[in-house]
């Protein structure tokens, strides 16, 4: 039943205290989630804690949202700024134990193939993932948002909160950085 | 690098939302410089790799951990992040070395199963420093 609701039939759900139609939202957004959280973290418990994180921030916010953006795109924003939020988190705290300066979170040689990554394309999402994890906090937020989700660069400078100008800019770095770092693994073709 | 205005029409034109006037900006710029006609071809490549990067779930069990956490909300109790102990670990391992281990072991265990009051029971038992204690602190 919950499933033929509409976002802002839900969102008046919850805020009516539904919580089962918040297990809704969570169900029809928690891909675009984990694709924000675990291209920004690298596959994990921490992506998944950021996931977490990110569902009870959009649950406890959904009483200000005045539906000004598209629910989706407003899950996604905070996707993001948590996934920010970790990765200043990670590098905090390696650079205050461990001296880690180099770290890229965890290792997506230890990915699981899902059903539908199959042959070369799984080979190619590892590729991807390690040449993410090789850019820049603020570059990776960019590529994410607008190379694998397909956003246009007012959306993500609005989501980012940043100059379109600067997306731009860090889209075209970030777009190098990923074709040098997948000719590394896959030659020119 | 790419200046900032020919990178905006690239991705116009990757959206396919060019306007006559900027579709004439952008083959005047492929004019100039013709190498600008394999960067686009290239960046549309790009593109369309990184889309098969959008499809990812979480384990299956992250709905009903969502759902907890939401119950605990509502109770006004604090959430609980509940990453894999064990894989944390094993992700440290080979940053922290043998030596340091013990030690990483005890502040992961800490940040598991304790809240910040705890602390003090921690210093009690094990004497740890109060630099090494503000480390319990951010975990």
């Amino acid at each position: 039943m919950l499933e033929t609701y509409s976002d802002t039939e839900l969102i008046a759900a919850v805020k009516g205290g539904n919580q089962r139609a918040f297990g809704e939202i969570v169900r029809r957004y928690e891909g675009i989630v984990a694709s924000t959280a675990i291209n920004m973290l690298g596959p994990g418990s921490e992506a998944e804690d950021a996931g977490q994180e990110t569902m009870i921030k959009l649950f406890k916010s959904l009483d200000r949202f005045k539906g000004q953006s598209k629910l989706s795109t407003y899950v996604t924003r905070i996707a993001i700024n948590t996934s920010l939020d970790s990765l200043r988190r990670r590098k905090k705290q390696m650079s205050r134990f461990f001296s880690m300066v180099d770290d890229e979170g965890p290792k997506w040689d230890n990915y699981i193939a899902s059903d539908s990554d199959q042959g070369r394309d799984f080979e190619l999402k590892q590729a991807i993932g390690k040449a993410m994890t090789r850019l820049k906090p603020e570059f990776r937020a960019v590529a994410v948002l607008r190379l694998i989700q397909g956003h246009n660069t007012r959306e993500v400078a609005d989501m980012l909160g940043i100059e379109t100008g600067t997306v731009l800019s860090r889209l075209s770095r970030a777009k190098a950085q990923l074709a040098d770092g997948l000719r590394e693994d896959f030659g020119n073709d | 690098m790419t200046d900032i205005r020919t990178q905006y029409l690239i991705e116009r034109a990757i959206d396919g939302n060019l306007t006559p006037e900027e579709q004439q900006e952008l083959q005047d710029l492929k004019t100039l410089y013709p190498e600008l006609e394999s960067q686009i071809s290239a960046e549309v490549n790009l593109a369309n790799l990184m889309k098969g990067q959008a499809s990812a779930s979480f384990r299956p069990e992250f709905h009903a951990k969502v759902m907890e956490q939401i119950s605990r909300e509502a109770e006004n109790q604090p959430p609980v992040f509940d990453a894999d102990f064990v894989d944390r670990l094993w992700n440290l391992f080979p940053k922290v070395g043998l030596p340091s281990l013990g030690t990483a072991c005890v502040f992961m265990f800490a940040n598991a199963s304790t809240a910040a009051a705890e602390i003090p029971i921690i210093d009690a038992l094990f004497g740890l420093p109060s630099e090494q204690l503000q480390m319990f602190s951010i975990f």
